[in-house]
């Protein structure tokens, strides 16, 4: 029991993801494609993703003890399970070299520029390392600790910059026009990333009849917390026609908010308050994600201790964020092979396989008279 | 196994202890730096720029009654091609490095603003250490000259002094406070031109003294404090100002002070293709002297002067629109963000091509003011 979930952990793990991805400005990249059409944008990705994830919830009834790679196991053997596993865990450590290449990039510019990169990386990899080493129960129970006040810093932001809150900046609210706003824009369902995780959570619940309750909950705080940095940042940054944001603000827009809140005329220097919070969020972001990969390759060639998988991974990680030294690659890992990689593991080769999974199940069920993979599991 | 543990954590500690050491190679101390309050900016002689720069220095006079912020400033002028290489130039003969994370003020002469500002406000928007809070005044002498005005005045000298002089819009509102980050992204998104504190330097005073006005980058004129007054109520960025106008009931004049009640409805429409903007105000005034003997307890002369306030605002705010747009063509008032929440989509507004009719603009503007109270004794 110990290392299993309750409904409180497994949406704060969740919500730890989007968060994180909020903080490395993703939500820029929305606003980037739809301009001004980015709300009704994600209102309409949201409910496309909504049914996504009563489908998945609905068919993992039919695996209560199983995740993704146990699904690929008993659809396509031992290869499949081998592919699908190494997609996963290379997508994980992309998003972790991602994650920490933009978060130093953003304490070197404006807070470390006459230290080394290593010593900055350092400080992410040691707690990293000491969480992993630590198992998963104190991974989750920082989770737990750290998400009530990411959670008030996400919001405290939004609220702080309301002073420059401006309802005609959300206009015309269809954005550059329909064809953008609807087709171009499916391609920002990669912000609801967090669903990967709905993959991997079943076997990782207390309660299995909690599944879909964690799902829709974590899904709503995840919608509602990407919807009001969009609010946020549409309010504070001035579309501008024909000129992505990302190509204005090379730092992290989410961090050029903070620079203008000025908590009463004391703390007129509130960022750094907000990028110690942030570098928790991001340990944590990286502490699970690096657990993720550990699990899997241990489902994979059953080790004995999976804790000492940290190693080699963290030897991976240090040496991708050294290859992702410079900006323009970083920008172009995350625009374009961290936005497709996602959207084709999550909603097509995932959401495939587990459509697939529950066919082979149900014709398996008919043919045996009731012996269900369920079951037999 | 616990105990070994408990030594790799002790190790991990020590380890830490020893390599923390190294952050005194990039020293952070306050005494390593000199902290830059406010920047001047004018055409060069021999180079491009003449750049300067105020230092807030620390007060060895003994004084122990003086604030904690209290300080005196030394000013610093080099000759360069750009800024990043002036503040290189400051780093080479100056002791101390150069921090600009104090800086409140960032001053153009208006030779200068004449000549495009975009590059400068691009470099400092680039540099991490200057504050998105920090404002750009426009001054009407050499920029130099205004921060020896600033340091020649009798007030104790302190990084919150350029905040004190550009906050006192708010309650004079004799000028506008925008901020550099403001004026960057209204440079880059190109839907509102953009403005600037104006400040006046006479018999070394410096004091606000109206909006200064670009077409795109480039500083055009001035407007007098009355155009303030009216771009502020028109912005809601009101809080109080006041106003002198002829007393309707005695003659004479009387001053009002104005505050903003509800935020300024704004409609912009068009109407056979061109622009038809009309702006509903909400202000509430208060008579600020008694000598007139306002009887606040007559409700037809309280609705005389109520009229004759409202009429004098409106028309001295059509004046100032007709003005800004039939003469200067400058949409600073953010009327086409307000057209485009009439449209769908850019490409539909895009059609509307309000560069070419804004200049053609008709406005209405609709001022309702109550008179809240007449002061302490304005009653007969």
């Amino acid at each position: 029991m110990k290392n299993k979930l309750s409904i409180f952990e497994a949406i704060s793990i969740i919500t730890i993801i989007t968060i994180s991805q909020i903080i490395l400005d993703f939500p820029e990249y929305i606003i980037d494609l739809t301009g001004t059409g980015s709300i009704i944008n994600l209102i309409f990705l949201s409910i496309i993703t909504l049914i996504f994830c009563k489908i998945i919830s609905n068919i993992f009834k039919s695996f209560p003890n199983s995740d993704i790679i146990d699904i690929a196991e008993f659809v396509g053997g031992n290869i499949l399970k081998f592919i699908i596993s190494l997609i996963a865990i290379a997508f994980l450590f992309l998003s972790i070299i991602i994650a920490i290449s933009n978060f130093l990039y953003l304490l070197k510019t404006v807070y470390f520029s006459d230290f080394s990169i290593l010593f900055i990386l350092a400080f992410f990899i040691i707690p990293v390392v000491i969480a992993n080493r630590k198992g998963f129960y104190s991974l989750k129970k920082i989770s737990c600790i750290i998400f009530p006040i990411l959670i008030l810093s996400i919001v405290f932001l939004v609220f702080a910059s309301t002073e420059d809150f401006n309802i005609n900046n959300f206009f015309p609210i269809l954005g550059y026009n329909i064809e953008t706003t609807f087709k171009s824009g499916l391609q920002n369902t990669f912000i609801f990333n967090f669903i990967l995780l709905y993959f991997f959570l079943m076997p990782l619940l207390n309660r299995k009849n909690d599944y879909k309750k964690v799902v829709f909950s974590s899904f709503f705080i995840n919608f509602g917390l990407i919807l009001i940095t969009i609010i946020s940042m549409l309010s504070y940054f001035p579309t501008v026609i024909n000129k992505s944001l990302s190509s204005i603000n090379s730092l992290n827009s989410i961090y050029l908010i903070t620079r203008k809140i000025r908590i009463t005329s004391y703390l007129t220097q509130s960022d750094v308050l907000f990028v110690l919070i942030w570098c928790f969020s991001i340990i944590c972001y990286i502490g699970l994600a690096s657990f993720a990969i550990s699990y899997i390759l241990n489902k994979l060639f059953h080790y004995e201790s999976k804790s000492h998988l940290i190693f080699p991974t963290s030897s991976i990680i240090i040496g991708g964020c050294l290859l992702v030294d410079k900006f323009n690659f970083l920008t172009i890992l995350e625009k374009y092979v961290f936005k497709y990689f996602s959207i084709g593991l999550i909603f097509v080769i995932c959401f495939i396989l587990l459509i697939i999974g529950y066919f082979k199940n149900k014709i398996i069920s008919k043919s045996k008279k009731g012996i269900s993979y369920a079951k037999t599991k | 196994m616990q105990k070994l543990n408990k030594l790799i954590f002790l190790f991990i500690l020590i380890f830490f202890l020893l390599i923390l050491t190294g952050c005194q190679q990039a020293s952070q101390n306050i005494e390593d730096f000199y902290f830059v309050v406010a920047v001047g900016i004018d055409k060069g002689e021999s180079s491009l720029l003449n750049l300067t720069i105020q230092i807030a220095t620390s007060n060895n006079s003994g004084d122990s009654s003086d604030s904690a912020q209290s300080s005196t400033s030394v000013i610093y002028s080099a000759e360069c091609n750009s800024i990043n290489s002036g503040i290189s130039v400051f780093n080479n003969y100056l002791s101390k490095k150069l921090n600009f994370s104090h800086c409140s003020a960032i001053i153009f002469s208006e030779d200068i603003a004449k000549s495009g500002i975009r590059k400068y406000i691009e470099c400092f928007e680039n540099n991490p250490e200057i504050r998105p809070t920090s404002k750009v005044i426009i001054s009407n002498t050499q920029a130099k000259e205004t921060l020896e005005c600033i340091s020649n005045t009798n007030e104790s000298f302190s990084a919150n002094l350029y905040e004190f002089i550009i906050n006192s819009s708010e309650y004079t509102g004799y000028s506008i406070n925008p901020s550099i980050f403001d004026m960057f992204y209204n440079l880059t998104s190109k839907t509102k031109d953009i403005v600037a504190t104006y400040a006046n330097v006479s018999d070394d005073n410096l004091q606000n003294a109206g909006i200064a006005i670009f077409d795109d980058d480039k500083f055009i004129t001035s407007l007098p404090v009355l155009d303030s007054i009216c771009y502020s109520i028109i912005t809601n960025q009101l809080n109080s100002c006041l106003i002198s106008i002829e007393n309707p009931i005695d003659g004479g004049t009387i001053d009002i002070s104005v505050k903003r009640n509800k935020n300024t409805k704004i409609n912009t429409k068009l109407i056979n293709n061109y622009p038809y903007i009309n702006l509903d105000c909400s202000l509430e005034y208060t008579v600020q002297n008694s000598e007139y003997n306002v009887n606040t307890e007559s409700v037809e002369k309280l609705k005389i002067l109520e009229n004759a306030i409202n009429s004098y605002l409106e028309q001295i705010i059509l004046n100032f629109l007709y003005e800004i747009s039939h003469e200067y063509n400058i949409d600073i008032c953010d009327f086409q963000n307000d057209l485009s929440s009439n449209y769908l989509t850019y490409d539909d507004f895009e059609k509307v091509h309000w560069n070419e009719i804004y200049k053609d603009s008709y406005f209405n503007v609709n001022v309702e003011g109550i008179i809240y109270d007449g002061g302490l004794f304005a009653k007969e």
